[in-house]
């Protein structure tokens, strides 16, 4: 038998040198756990679980693994995680170890061939894949397949993910527990995770079988938590301000949406505070690509170039910024493991370190939003699968074209259709085709996840109403064994850990700010090809038929002026408020060149009276004349439920016409409400085919969830 | 899947097109030889996840070295990936061992009998009475007329059609049982994963009365060498064979055909054609016989000749018993 071919079996003092020599410390010993979480994957290739505290050290624990491993000459490690990159001290610490670590993943897709051919040739002893990568069926045929020929040891990052029981269970993952599940037991692998309660953990065991447990502490001592109730956003944007700047370092505030992101970190700038917003699809003028404007983003953070980043959940997994000072949520999370996954990024390396939970009014609907729509319906579920059962394969453009469901919810369904187990559907280079499975809908289970969510949800709202230590109670909800009571927190110490007050100046100078938060309107370009056959509009829009870029005053339903827009559509009548919030927009703010000279609106059977009613009053305010030039000729399909471009466009075909004779000037085109603005598209460029100037359109409110 | 069937198809399988890496898959005579050296030291490929020196402690071989035993067992993260990809267009497996595995290949090819099956549908159908219907991609009107006339009256006498699953006459004859409520079998070189995803093919997949295999790769690209090997177990699979049309002397078809004869695996029965060089008509100087024109019995072609076949069957049996640990 030859050397190489014998297990290996390796000492904790083999390790131990290892792990002083990547810490550069001939002192440093292992924590609690991690020799023993070693041992069990090189010597005992065992499937390991390790629920441990952000900090704890588990990429240790895969490094000195993975060395280990490649000198018995075992293939590389590949490491599974929702990080773009590893951070740059763990790559520090890895190379010190004679690792060479590498990432491929969308945003180096340039690199791939030299990339792949660097890991074939076994110069590489650890990748780094995000768990999508593993969901996309060519990136595993044309990347992974050729590298998979060996991998010594498999690592899944956040594992708490594969669990649909676990805070973001998320479809990717869900990919990957059915490929762990037909793994051979020949091959060692590591979980880890820093957010786990039993369900969680127990929901892993089921699904994974044989796979151990390790389980450390997750309180942190540094942290000291508090929650403060303001419903109003603009008391919450005013704390903000008035708050930030005196606590130490710099940290993080979480919202729930994208749009209060930017919000938020607008206001912010607009007082002093250097912010910036981050979210999945970030991008700003100097960086045009999200992943690499995140990492730009992430980088300013870590360097504390700034003092706070505002993110939404995209900013979470793995990021590691040990002296975080603090996290503030603008809005709660949807559950207690979810917050402290969040909040325990905090304080991680320093003495000192502060959680705030803020919560408000809207929290409850956004959160009802998103268990709403996290499921497909039975009916788009019913509709998609009667049609690809008709075709060998469909192309998303093409299923488009066939049934008027948005691209993008297609592309969600086919996606949650394509991780069920069987799946109905399955990719085939760009088709999507029906596999001969039978399917239903697991309405029992989609049920259970529902209620779960509202449980978890009760759960945060309990902790917000708590009037017990604050620490304790985020350990009991993630079965912490070692719970006690933190001394730190609000509650502990009977008075405010940071300042609940806050002035009336800067809320009013709050409320402004969010009622002046308009949004730029943009027209479409672009028609779907024989989708206008009676106005004959085809491929790109001439530019002498496009829309100027107009103006949104609000978003529908939304702090600012949404509430008065949807309160006001249901009277039928839009206050003089709205009047004037319009007026004051196009007047003082944003005052556009060349300026309008005549107002119209667009027309509906529906509601008659409702725009132009308002129009007429916005013209007058303006002091310029309004003329009804666009008649509707018919009552068509609502446009909002025309969910994709082709419907979107083929309904509007023939439904407006405009005047023989219409004033020559710029126009302001109003509407109540836009949400594709085709409507407003359509109606523009029949304007300006029947000799108008340019057309600057104005809506209230918007509906669109870009 | 059980770590059996795990570790024989990290041994044998090919994973992605380019799978192999630096070690070949054992071809299914390598597997058989070496399957027959763990049976007789009481030992079983299971073993091989879990302490691979033991299980091969004694082991010597010129061309399954243990190094290569080592670096196609280290493909397990590829085995993942692909297994959990062929499941989700619902591809399972079928091993030597399996009782479902086909008895008549089993029987006639003994340790050429490939070591698994990928298969997608009833797999009940893998020993179901069957009659092989052989012809070409690129066949006439008449001919695939024909075939599935021939689909349609095999089924409609209680047997299914078996084919090499392709296009033309393989297509013709088992849509035509098909159509008529019958049952098929079709043995694909290539193509697996497409062809269980089709049109044409899906709701029989669905509603059990049709089964797709394929003792290659289920993402495998047409290869020729493939082909022809698919044949054999087409013939090995079926009680009979009725060849529609076949070039002379060269081409899948004819060399197909050819080695059944050699072989006498099972009675091979030709679509009547007058010209005297057509390639069925030189089948028949060799041994196979003109399909009846009128009032064909399915069962008498099956019978024929059956006695003196099933005793050779027999000896294969002998031959390969010692390797067939698994039950």
């Amino acid at each position: 038998m030859r050397e190489d071919f014998t297990m290996p079996n390796f000492s904790r003092n083999d390790a131990l040198i290892f792990l002083r020599r990547s810490l550069q410390s001939p002192i440093a010993d292992f924590r609690a756990g991690q020799w023993e979480a070693i041992d069990a994957l090189v010597n005992r290739t065992k499937k390991l679980l390790v629920v441990e505290r952000t900090g704890w050290g588990k990429s240790s624990v895969y490094f000195i693994a993975t060395r280990m491993l490649r000198d018995s000459g075992k293939g590389p490690t590949l490491i599974v995680s929702p990080l773009l990159a590893l951070m740059r001290n763990q790559i520090e610490a890895a190379s010190r170890l004679g690792i060479s670590a590498l990432t491929i993943n969308s945003t180096n897709t340039e690199n791939w061939p030299e990339l792949i051919r660097t890991v074939r040739s076994g110069d590489v002893d650890a990748l780094l894949i995000s768990p999508e990568r593993l969901a996309n069926d060519d990136f595993v045929r044309d990347v992974l397949l050729p590298i998979a020929e060996s991998i010594g040891l498999l690592v899944v990052d956040e594992a708490h993910c594969i669990s649909d029981w676990g805070h973001d269970f998320r479809p990717d993952y869900r990919r990957l527990v059915s490929i762990l599940q037909h793994l051979p037991p020949n091959v060692p692998l590591l979980g880890t995770t820093a957010t786990a309660n039993d369900r969680v953990i127990n929901d892993i065991q089921t699904q994974l079988g044989d796979i151990e447990i390790q389980r450390g502490p997750l309180l942190r001592e540094t942290l000291a938590l508090q929650t403060i109730s303001l419903p109003d956003q603009s008391a919450r944007l005013a704390w903000l301000a008035d708050n930030l700047p005196n606590i130490d370092g710099t940290g993080i505030v979480y919202t729930l949406t994208k749009r209060d992101a930017d919000r938020v970190s607008d206001w912010l700038n607009s007082r002093g505070i250097a912010a910036r917003s981050y979210y999945s699809d970030v991008t700003s003028l100097e960086h045009p690509d999200p992943n690499e404007y995140r990492k730009h983003l992430e980088g300013l953070l870590l360097n504390n170039e700034i003092k706070v980043l505002v993110a939404t959940v995209a900013l979470g997994m793995g990021y590691d910024k040990p002296d975080l000072g603090f996290v503030i949520h603008f809005q709660a999370p949807g559950s207690i493991v979810s917050y402290y996954q969040q909040v325990g990024r905090a304080g991680r390396a320093i003495d000192h370190a502060v959680g705030i939970l803020l919560s408000g009014k809207e929290d409850d609907d956004i959160q009802e939003y998103f268990r709403e729509s996290a499921f497909p319906s039975e009916r788009t579920v019913n509709s998609l699968l009667s049609l690809l059962e008709e075709h060998d394969g469909l192309n998303v453009r093409d299923i488009e074209g066939y049934i008027n469901i948005s691209k993008g919810k297609i592309e969600q369904v086919l996606k949650y259709l394509s991780v069920e187990s069987p799946p109905p559907v399955l990719k085939i280079g760009s088709q999507w085709r029906r596999t001969p499975t039978a399917y239903r809908m697991d309405h029992e289970k989609i049920n259970r996840l529902t209620r779960q969510r509202i449980v978890e949800w009760e759960e945060v709202q309990g902790y917000i109403q708590s009037e017990e230590c604050l620490m304790v109670y985020l350990s009991r909800a993630l079965d912490d064994a070692h719970a006690r009571v933190c001394n730190k927190c609000a509650n502990c110490l009977g008075h405010p850990v940071v300042s609940e007050t806050y002035s009336d100046k800067v809320t009013v100078e709050a409320a402004l700010f969010l009622k002046t938060s308009e949004m730029p309107l943009e027209c479409k370009k672009q028609v779907a090809p024989g989708a206008f056959p009676i106005y004959s509009f085809s491929g790109n829009l001439p530019i002498n038929l496009r829309a100027e870029t107009g103006r949104t005053l609000s978003r529908w339903g939304d702090a600012g002026w949404g509430h008065n827009v949807r309160d006001d559509k249901h009277e039928d009548r839009f206050s003089d408020e709205l009047v004037m919030a319009v007026f004051e927009m196009i007047s003082k703010r944003w005052k556009p060149q060349p300026a309008p000279t005549w107002v119209t609106c667009v027309p509906s059977l529906r509601h008659p009276e409702l725009v132009p009613d308002f129009a007429r009053r916005v013209a007058a305010q303006l002091e310029l004349p309004f003329i009804e030039v666009v008649t509707k000729l018919r009552d068509n399909d609502p446009q909002k439920l025309q969910e994709n471009r082709f419907h979107q466009c083929s309904n509007l075909d023939g439904v407006f016409s405009v005047a023989d004779s219409i004033p020559v000037g710029p126009a302001l085109l109003i509407d109540d409400i836009v949400d594709s603005a085709w409507t407003m598209t359509v109606v523009a460029a029949l304007l300006r085919r029947a000799g108008s100037g340019p057309i600057w359109p104005v809506a209230l409110a918007t509906t669109s969830n870009a | 899947m059980n770590p059996t069937t795990q570790s024989i198809l990290l041994l044998t399988a090919y994973f992605g097109e380019s799978s192999g890496g630096n070690h070949k898959p054992l071809s299914p005579t390598e597997w058989g030889r070496f399957a027959s050296w763990l049976s007789k030291n009481g030992r079983n490929p299971e073993g091989l996840l879990h302490d691979t020196e033991d299980v091969l402690v004694g082991w010597k071989d010129k061309t399954i070295t243990t190094e290569r035993i080592q670096s196609l067992l280290g493909r397990s993260a590829a085995l993942a990936l692909s297994v959990e990809r062929w499941e989700r267009a619902g591809i399972l497996v079928v091993t030597r061992g399996d009782a479902n595995y086909p008895h008549r290949l089993k029987k006639r090819l003994s340790t050429f009998s490939p070591p698994l099956f990928f298969y997608c549908g009833n797999l009940k159908l893998m020993n179901s009475n069957a009659v092989a219907v052989i012809g070409s991609r690129n066949a006439t009107t008449s001919d695939m007329e024909y075939a599935a006339f021939l689909g349609d009256e095999i089924c409609g006498q209680g047997y299914s059609v078996i084919s090499g699953g392709a296009k033309g006459i393989d297509e013709a004859a088992m849509l035509g049982a098909l159509k008529c409520g019958g049952s098929a079998v079709g043995v694909l070189s290539n193509g697996l994963m497409h062809l269980v995803t089709s049109l044409k093919y899906r709701e029989y997949l669905m509603s059990g009365s049709l089964l797709l295999i394929s003792p290659y790769s289920p993402e495998a690209s047409f290869n020729v060498g493939n082909a022809m090997g698919r044949n054999k177990y087409v013939y090995c699979m079926s009680d009979a064979a009725v060849v529609v049309a076949s070039d002379k002397d060269k081409g899948g078809t004819w060399s197909g055909a050819v080695e059944n004869l050699k072989k006498d695996w099972v009675p091979l029965w030709a679509k009547r054609n007058p010209d005297e060089n057509s390639g069925v008509s030189e089948l028949v100087k060799r041994g196979a016989r003109w399909l009846p024109e009128k009032d064909m019995s399915i069962s008498s072609l099956v019978m024929d000749t059956n006695n003196n076949r099933a005793e050779s069957a027999m000896q294969g049996v002998q031959g390969s018993l010692s390797f067939d640990y698994i039950k």
